[in-house]
C-alpha cells in the first residue's frame, strides 16, 4: 500500500442501464478518519455509486482505487478493505447470527480464533450480544439491520459503506447507529447514504449531494459554503400587524406575509433575531402562536442542488 | 475459501426439511426396488440362469438409484444461486475478496457434499448383500463409482440452473428437462441414421450403464467429467453476467 495516498480515490465513474445514464462522471477522494454522507433523492444514484464502490457493480467507465488497488484488476485485494452493507442487508434468515456472522468473516479471508474474536467484537459494537443464537428470520427488522451493519463491520475494514443504515430503525436505535458511525468512524473511512439529512448533520464530516447521477455539491458540514441563504422563521399571528412594522424589527432582512396572519421572515441571526421578534409579538399584543425555524443551511442547500421548489416547503 | 461456502451451503441444506423429505422418498423406494428385485431373483432362478446377483440386483438397484436422484436432485440444487439472487445475497459475495470460481466450486462442493450422503446410504443398502452372498466387489464398486459421476453431473447441470433465473421453481424445471432429454437421449440414436451415433454418445445412460456393468471406461468417465466441468464453467459466467448486468 502506498501512503500519502488517499484510502478512496474515485476517478471519473459513470454506470449506464442500458442507455440510461446512472451515474455520471463521478470523482472524489476519502480518508481515513472521515465520514462521508451521500445525500440524493430517491433515484439519484446514490446506490448505483456505492453498489460500484463496493464492487458489487463494475462501472461502465472510470476507475476506483482503494488503498492503492486498482477494484477492477486486483478486486481480491481492494476488496478485503471493503465492508459493505447494502440496501436490502444480505441475510440468510435460515441460520443463526453466529453462524451467518462467522461465514462472513471466513468470506473475508478471517479464520478460526480471529474469526470468533471478529464476531464478538463486532456483535459487541452493534448491540447483538443477546441474540447470537436466534435465527435471523426470527429478528425484528431493527435487529435484522443491524446484524447487516455488523457484517459490514466483522472484518474491521478501511473503508466502510452503508446504503440507507438507518432503513428499519426506531429512533432509539438510530441514535445508537450514530453514536457507532463516530465511534468507528474515527479510524475507518466511511460512506453512508441517506436522505434523512438530520442524518448527515449528526454523523458525518463531509457531505455530498447526487442529483440526476452527478455529484452536485461536495462539502465539509461545516463548511461555510453550506449557508448560501439566510436563516429563516415561520411566524403565525392572530392579530397580525402591516409587514412593515415586522420588517422594522432590528435583524429582519426580509418578510413575506400569506395575508392570514402567517409570515416567513429572513433573520439576520438565527438565535437574536427571533428572540427580538417574539419579545416585540408578546409586547404588541400580536396574538404570537408559532414560531418555527424554516430549514438550515443544509436543508437549503439540498433543495437548491436537487432543484426542488427552493421557495415551497 | 471454497470450503467455507461448501460447508455454508451444506449447513443450510440441513437446515431445511426438503432434503431430509427427499432422501427418505428415495432411500424407501431404493430399498423397496432391492428388495422386490432380490426376491425375483431367488425366486425365478430359471430365468435369471447364467446371471450373477452383481449384474442383475445391484446394477438395478443401482441404475433406479441413479433415475431416482435424477428426479429429485434439481429440488434441491434449485436454491443454490436462484434464492441468492431473490434475496439479495449475492452481493455478499460479489463484494467479499473471493474469485467468482470459488464461489462455484464452494457451491458445487456443498451440494455434492449433500448427495454423498445420500449416495453413502444407497453403498449401505448394496453392501448388505454381503450378508448373504458375495456379490463382485468389483463390479459393485465400478457402478456406485458410475453413481457418483452421474450426481456430480446431476449438481453442476442443476447449479447452472440456477444461476439462470431468480425463481427456484424455473431453475428446477430446467435443470430437470435437461437433465431428462440427457437420460432419454439415446433413443434417439437407436435408429439408424447419420447422427445417431452423436445422439448415443451425447446420452447419459450408455455411459452410466457401462459402468454399471462394471466396465471401467476413461470414455465413459470423461464423458461425465466434461459435463460436470462444461456446467460449472457456464455456471461461472453466468454469475459474472449476473454482476455485471443486473
Amino acid at each position: 500500500m502506498t501512503t500519502g495516498q488517499a484510502l478512496l480515490s474515485v476517478n471519473g465513474i459513470s454506470r449506464l442501464y442500458g442507455n440510461r445514464s446512472a451515474v455520471i462522471d463521478a470523482s472524489f477522494e476519502l480518508d481515513r478518519g472521515q465520514v462521508l454522507g451521500l445525500l440524493g433523492p430517491n433515484g439519484a444514484g446514490k446506490s448505483t455509486t456505492l453498489q460500484m464502490l463496493s464492487g458489487a457493480l463494475p462501472p461502465t467507465t472510470g476507475r476506483i482505487r482503494i488503498g492503492g488497488h486498482d477494484l477492477l484488476r486486483q478486486p481480491e485485494r481492494a476488496k478485503a478493505l471493503i465492508g459493505y452493507l447494502p440496501e436490502q442487508p444480505p441475510l440468510y434468515p435460515d441460520l443463526t447470527v453466529d453462524e451467518y456472522l462467522l461465514y462472513c468473516a471466513r468470506l473475508h479471508l478471517l479464520s478460526g480464533a480471529g474469526a470468533r474474536a471478529a464476531l464478538d467484537r463486532s456483535k459487541g459494537l452493534c448491540g447483538l450480544k443477546d441474540v447470537g443464537r436466534r435465527l435471523i428470520a426470527n429478528l425484528s427488522g431493527g435487529y435484522q439491520q443491524r446484524v447487516g451493519i455488523a457484517q459490514a463491520l466483522i472484518h474491521s475494514p478501511a473503508l466502510i459503506i452503508l446504503d440507507e443504515p438507518a432503513t428499519g430503525l426506531d429512533p432509539g436505535q438510530i441514535l445508537e447507529l450514530r453514536v457507532l458511525i463516530r465511534e468507528v468512524g474515527q479510524e475507518h473511512a466511511i460512506i453512508m447514504s441517506t436522505h434523512i439529512l438530520s442524518e448527515v448533520r449528526a454523523c458525518c464530516d463531509r457531505v455530498q449531494i447526487i442529483h440526476a447521477g452527478k455529484i452536485v455539491l461536495d462539502e465539509l458540514v461545516r463548511d461555510s459554503k453550506l449557508d448560501t441563504g439566510p436563516y429563516g422563521v415561520a411566524l403565525a399571528l392572530k392579530n397580525p400587524p402591516i409587514a412593515e412594522i415586522l420588517r422594522a424589527i432590528r435583524g429582519v432582512l426580509n418578510v413575506t406575509g400569506n395575508g392570514e396572519g402567517r409570515f416567513r421572515i429572513e433573520c439576520a441571526d438565527p438565535a437574536e433575531t427571533p428572540a427580538r421578534i417574539a419579545a416585540e409579538a408578546v409586547a404588541s399584543g400580536w396574538g404570537l402562536y408559532e414560531l418555527a425555524p424554516l430549514r438550515d443551511a443544509l436543508e437549503t442547500a439540498y433543495l437548491r442542488c436537487t432543484g426542488a421548489a427552493a421557495n415551497g416547503n | 475459501m471454497p470450503i467455507a461456502i461448501a460447508l455454508h451451503e451444506f449447513r443450510r441444506f440441513i437446515r431445511s426439511p426438503l432434503p431430509w423429505f427427499l432422501f427418505a422418498l428415495v432411500h424407501f423406494l431404493e430399498a423397496m426396488i432391492l428388495f422386490q428385485m432380490l426376491s425375483a431373483y431367488l425366486e425365478q432362478q430359471a430365468v435369471w440362469q447364467g446371471f450373477g446377483i452383481t449384474e442383475t440386483v445391484v446394477a438395478g438397484t443401482l441404475r433406479m438409484a441413479g433415475m431416482l436422484l435424477v428426479l429429485v436432485t434439481p429440488f434441491l440444487t434449485m436454491r443454490l444461486c436462484s434464492d441468492e439472487q431473490r434475496h439479495g445475497t449475492l452481493s455478499l459475495l460479489f463484494t467479499a475478496p473471493v474469485r467468482i470460481s470459488q464461489v462455484v466450486i464452494g457451491k458445487f462442493l456443498g451440494i455434492l457434499l449433500l448427495l454423498l450422503c445420500s449416495l453413502a446410504l444407497t453403498a449401505l443398502l448394496v453392501v448388505s448383500l454381503w450378508f448373504g452372498t458375495a456379490p463382485d466387489a468389483g463390479q459393485v464398486g465400478a457402478g456406485l463409482l458410475g453413481l457418483f459421476l452421474l450426481l456430480c453431473a446431476v449438481a453442476a447441470i442443476g447449479l447452472f440452473c440456477s444461476t439462470l433465473t431468480r425463481q427456484p421453481a424455473q431453475a428446477a424445471a430446467g435443470a430437470f428437462a435437461a437433465l431428462f432429454l440427457l437420460w432419454i437421449l439415446n433413443l434417439a440414436g437407436a435408429n439408424a441414421g447419420p447422427l445417431a451415433g452423436i445422439f448415443f454418445w451425447l446420452a447419459i445412460m450408455p455411459h452410466f450403464g457401462n459402468l454399471l456393468s462394471g466396465m471401467l471406461d476413461t470414455a465413459d468417465i470423461a464423458y461425465f467429467l466434461i459435463l460436470t466441468g462444461g456446467s460449472l464453467v457456464l455456471a461461472g459466467w453466468r454469475l459474472d453476467t449476473l454482476r455485471e448486468y443486473r
